[in-house]
């Protein structure tokens, strides 16, 4: 479903985001992509969406090379949720209106809008909540609604960067049952973080991205991932072995 | 259907964002307002200036007073109608000269009359077929030696008609001026009107909306501002232009002016044109710098 090859992302000044990444994820996963702040997390992401494009190597986006979709293409058969749902919502809009102005762009009668656009909040637990504005949301609401709206399309892929970042933990928790929820009917799910404590509980496939290479997840326990996601960063894996052996 | 749907979303958006920035839209539709009228005067002034060097090289004529002593008028008269360029030639004489004049001054003829012998000359009024060779023909007419005086208003109308080209000229150049200034309050305008739909942007850009479909909205409000300054031009023209003819015709009865009919038949079209040319120049600029790409 989603496939990097050898990607280096290299930004002006030659500083290197992402180096040599290679990883795939598969139809149906639910993938965490955790790392320290800066260690091109984000630029992983952004590359999934095109909004950067990679240096070298290949991106394979529904088995097909990234740089042969259009982006508008790629983006509708996708759905992005971001951290900052506070500027991502429309603030004189709606829920309602937020959800259904991403159809309302692509050209669908009002009467499709306004079923998807139902059925998307619906999902979201936000029935009773369509005809509040944001700031009338708490801030789990407000990024349910984002995450409606990345999902009205009905997309295979839902790619998420930091979507728990600025929630209180059972918001977060409530968020996080959605997007299992999402995964559940088939939805392939990707999302960066930084909550210790969602990684932890999910149990789900991890992708570590250090200094912006990836690492290898069978060679990292628990409370390693959680010295990288605090930012308490081992070199490599082997490093890391070698200190517990010295501390034992 | 699916287009159906797109157009209604574009045009509500269009209308969205003018009522939006109603004040900065309404500055720019005074703006272009003046620019289309600096551009229209100009342009109705050169269509007049044509029309009345038209009007003018009809009626340029050649007036040739007949020296005394000459009598073979016939002779002369055929060989002068022989020169090319020469459309038409009318021998007046001394006696029509006179009663003609005598004619004209009417209750004056008195005066007239007190200068006794008749001071007129035999004339022969020669019309040519282009003004351009007037210097020409004159040329050949004086080498007859028949004449005591050879006049024609060549340089006056010269004159006439090179002022008003000049007149015509700068108001092109103000024309352009002012368009290059409206060109620019118009790309400020929807530049601000980008600024103010950042968010909506943003999404569009996240969800997929196609680049024409983020972008026409604000080329669409760009046309509007600039099309309803030129329809204000127009109708300005409509109601201000018959004014103008009755002041000028007024003052100068004879003035060769075109009728209002014509003047807003050939002003709609150029008109138009401009009207959208800076309304499509301003918010390409505007959507190219300051709308995001993919």
């Amino acid at each position: 479903m989603i496939e990097f090859r050898h990607v280096k992302k290299m930004y002006e000044r030659k500083e290197v985001a992402v180096d040599n990444v290679s990883f795939s994820i598969h139809e149906g996963e639910f993938v965490f992509l955790v790392g320290p702040s800066g260690a091109g997390k984000s630029t992983l992401i952004k590359m999934m969406y095109k909004d950067e494009k990679p240096s070298s190597g290949k991106i394979f986006m529904f088995g097909t090379p990234i740089h042969r979709l259009r982006v508008s293409k790629l983006r509708r058969n996708i759905g992005v949720v971001l951290q900052d749902f506070h500027s991502s919502l429309l603030k004189k809009k709606t829920a309602y209106e937020n959800v259904a102005f991403v159809l309302k762009q692509q050209g669908k009668s009002p009467s499709f809008v306004k079923k998807e656009a139902r059925k998307a909040l619906t999902k979201l637990g936000l029935a009773d909540k369509m005809h509040k504005f944001p700031h009338q949301l708490s801030g789990g609401e407000q990024q349910r609604v984002a995450i409606a709206r990345a999902i009205v399309n009905n997309p295979k892929i839902i790619i998420c960067d930091e979507p728990l970042g600025d929630l209180d933990s059972e918001n977060a928790r409530n968020v996080m049952k959605y997007l299992n929820v999402l995964n559940q009917e088939g939805a392939t799910i990707v999302m960066s973080t930084h909550n210790e404590e969602i990684v932890k509980e999910e149990n789900k496939r991890i992708i570590i991205v250090q200094d912006g290479v990836v690492q290898s997840q069978e060679e990292w326990n628990m409370s390693t991932i959680s010295g990288i996601m605090n930012g308490n960063v081992p070199l490599s894996p082997i490093d890391d072995m070698l200190g517990e052996g010295e501390n034992s | 259907m699916k287009l159906f749907w797109i157009v209604i979303l574009w045009i509500s958006e269009t209308f969205t964002g003018l009522i939006r920035n109603m004040w900065g839209n309404a500055t720019a539709v005074l703006l272009t307002v003046a620019c289309l009228t600096l551009f229209s005067v100009s342009y109705v002034v050169g269509l007049n200036a044509t029309y009345f060097s038209k009007t003018l090289d009809n009626k340029i004529e050649i007036r040739v007073d007949i020296k005394d002593d000459v009598t073979t008028y016939k002779k002369y008269e055929k060989k002068i109608l022989n020169l090319k360029g020469v459309s038409d030639i009318q021998f007046v004489s001394k006696e029509t000269a006179y009663k003609k004049m005598e004619k004209e001054m009417a209750d004056n003829a008195e005066v007239l009359h007190a200068v006794g012998e008749n001071p007129f000359q035999a004339q022969f009024i020669v019309r040519v077929d282009n003004p351009s060779q007037i210097d020409g023909i004159v040329t050949q007419i004086k080498a007859l030696h028949i004449h005591e005086d050879v006049q024609y208003g060549k340089e006056y109308v010269e004159k006439l008609i090179s002022f008003t080209k000049t007149i015509q000229r700068i108001g092109y150049a103000v024309t352009v001026l002012a368009g290059i200034f409206t060109i620019y309050i118009v790309t400020n305008v929807i530049k601000y009107n980008i600024d103010k739909r950042q968010d909506e942007l943003k999404i569009k850009h996240l969800t997929g909306a196609g680049m024409l479909t983020i972008r026409l909205p604000f080329i669409l409000e760009a046309l509007v501002i600039t099309l309803f300054a030129g329809v204000c031009v127009y109708e300005l023209f409509v109601w201000g232009y018959g004014k103008v003819e009755e002041i000028i015709r007024d003052m100068i009865t004879y003035a060769p002016l075109l009728p209002k009919e014509g003047v807003l038949n050939d002003l709609f079209f150029p008109l138009l044109i401009i009207s959208l040319g800076i309304g499509l120049l301003g918010s390409f600029i505007s959507t190219q710098r300051f709308i995001a790409k993919y």
